[in-house]
């Protein structure tokens, strides 16, 4: 199922082209930069790629338990739910600006969508 | 873990280095942000995370090297001192010339060639075993020696040492080279866009004059941004580039002095105006780490893709010292 989706989209191949869409949108949005403020851009952009490919419904060895660790720096540095509202925002965005059909964006939403409490330690 | 069969009781998401540090082992360590390759160590038990082996020659790789600031300590069981003297050589210095108040160029023949690119850099380490890294402002195809700007920085270790000790035919010891902020000729029509402060002008001088001589075909702009006239060290040198070499153009910026041939401003800020079009231009980036991220990130947000993005950031060590202005 989620693999037709990654497949839909166009693959690893649509995750290139929206990671700079999106890296920069999320870069440039003040209510969230500083938590992507990292010094080594570069690391941050694989970081943004695993992200995608994720929501995007693709390969990834990501367990819910894995999300958790890797957000709870965030969570204890003040991360909520206009954050995450806003990381969703960016991502809808540029799926968007790619001409990705609605119905596709719709399930990548819901992707993202039930990494929610995970993301946030709730 | 056990360093030199010590020891080393590491806190919770510690380097080896700093978990090193904390117990008062004597290691070298210069930048702390994986880059200068001065904390190399060799590990001999435990598994060495991928980002610890950055930028690494398969040789040292192969040997079991790591960057001991990029390691959590919690995964090496056993490590060890690198023998340095497999990793330095001893170079010759065959010139030292004052370029400003606080800059001075030194130039070092080696005993047998050295395979590198201009703006790599190497590091020095002298005879009380301070090491630091410099960048290479020669290029191998038209220099015989090796060439490095040298700033004076308040309470530089380093330095001073240079500038007060060191003399012409002495020796020094060097480590390299290292990095990956140079001139490839993948992309000959793009324009080139060089921003460097103060002696950030060392690689970018070595990358210029590489790509004039790799006949670039796009425009090459270069951008010094220094505080006042009188730190334009390099003025004459990029003037003649300029008058040389139809494609090339100097653009010195001074930030607290009117300079009556160049821009006012900072150079980074003046850099990235001018910039018009993202998909044809390739960018280095050389100067203090502050101002190399920000501009980095300013450039990346203008649409300019991060592989088209080199950087070179200073020492820390050398910077951190230095007191405030
Ligand atoms: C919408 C749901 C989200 C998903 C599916 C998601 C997914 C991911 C993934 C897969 C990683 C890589 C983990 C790793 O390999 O270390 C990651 C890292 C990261 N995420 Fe998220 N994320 C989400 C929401 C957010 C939000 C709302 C923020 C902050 C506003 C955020 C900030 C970060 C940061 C800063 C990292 C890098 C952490 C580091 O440097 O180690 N994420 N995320």
């Amino acid at each position: 199922m989620s693999d037709a989706l990654f497949d839909k989209l166009g693959g690893e191949a649509a995750v290139n082209a929206a990671v700079d869409i999106f890296y920069r949108k999320v870069l440039s949005d003040s209510s969230i930069s500083h938590f992507f403020d990292d010094t080594d851009m570069e690391a941050q952009i694989g970081k943004q790629k695993s992200f995608l490919t994720m929501a995007f419904g693709g390969p990834n060895n990501y367990s819910g338990k894995d999300m958790r660790a890797a957000h709870a720096p965030l969570v204890e540095k003040g991360l909520n739910e206009s954050h995450f509202n806003a990381v969703a925002t960016h991502l809808s965005d540029t799926l968007k600006e790619l001409n990705v059909p609605q119905n596709l964006i719709d399930e990548v939403m819901a992707i993202a969508g039930s990494t929610h409490d995970d993301v946030l330690g709730l | 873990m056990l360093f030199n069969d010590n020891h080393i009781e590491p806190l919770k998401d510690e380097s080896v280095l700093d978990a090193l540090i904390r117990h008062q082992h004597d290691v070298s360590y210069s930048c702390k942000i994986g880059h200068c390759q001065t904390c190399l160590l060799k590990c001999r038990e435990g598994t060495i995370s991928q980002q610890a082996q950055v930028g690494l020659k398969a040789t040292d790789v192969n040997q079991g090297f790591f960057l001991s600031c990029q390691q959590p300590a919690d995964s090496i069981k056993n490590a060890e001192h690198i023998d340095t003297k497999s990793l330095f050589v001893s170079a010759k210095v065959i010139g030292k010339k004052l370029c400003s108040k606080d800059v001075c160029r030194l130039r070092l023949e080696l005993p047998t060639q050295m395979y590198y690119h201009a703006g790599q850099f190497i590091n020095l380490k002298n005879k009380h075993g301070v090491s630091r890294s410099y960048s290479l402002a020669s290029v191998p195809q038209l220099d015989r020696y090796l060439e490095l700007h040298i700033r004076l920085m308040e309470n530089g270790e380093m330095s001073y040492w240079i500038f007060d000790t060191l003399e012409v035919g002495e020796y020094i010891e060097i480590q390299g080279p290292i990095g990956s902020c140079f001139y490839t000729e993948i992309n000959k029509q793009f324009n080139i866009v060089l921003i460097g402060t103060g002696t950030g002008a060392a690689p970018l001088y070595g990358i210029a004059r590489d790509a004039l001589n790799a006949a670039h075909e796009g425009k090459i702009i270069f951008y010094h941004g220094v505080k006042h006239n009188s730190d334009l060290y390099l003025d004459s040198e990029l003037n003649n580039l300029q008058l040389i070499n139809k494609n090339f153009s100097y653009e010195p910026c001074t930030t607290q002095e009117i300079n009556p041939k160049g821009l006012s401003g900072r150079c980074n800020d003046i850099a990235l105006e001018n910039i018009t079009n993202v998909n044809s231009t390739i960018l280095y980036i050389c100067g203090n780490p502050e101002m190399v991220a920000d501009t980095k990130k300013r450039a990346y947000l203008k649409g300019i893709s991060l592989d088209k993005i080199f950087t070179d950031p200073f020492d820390r060590k050398e910077l951190r010292s230095k007191k405030r202005e």
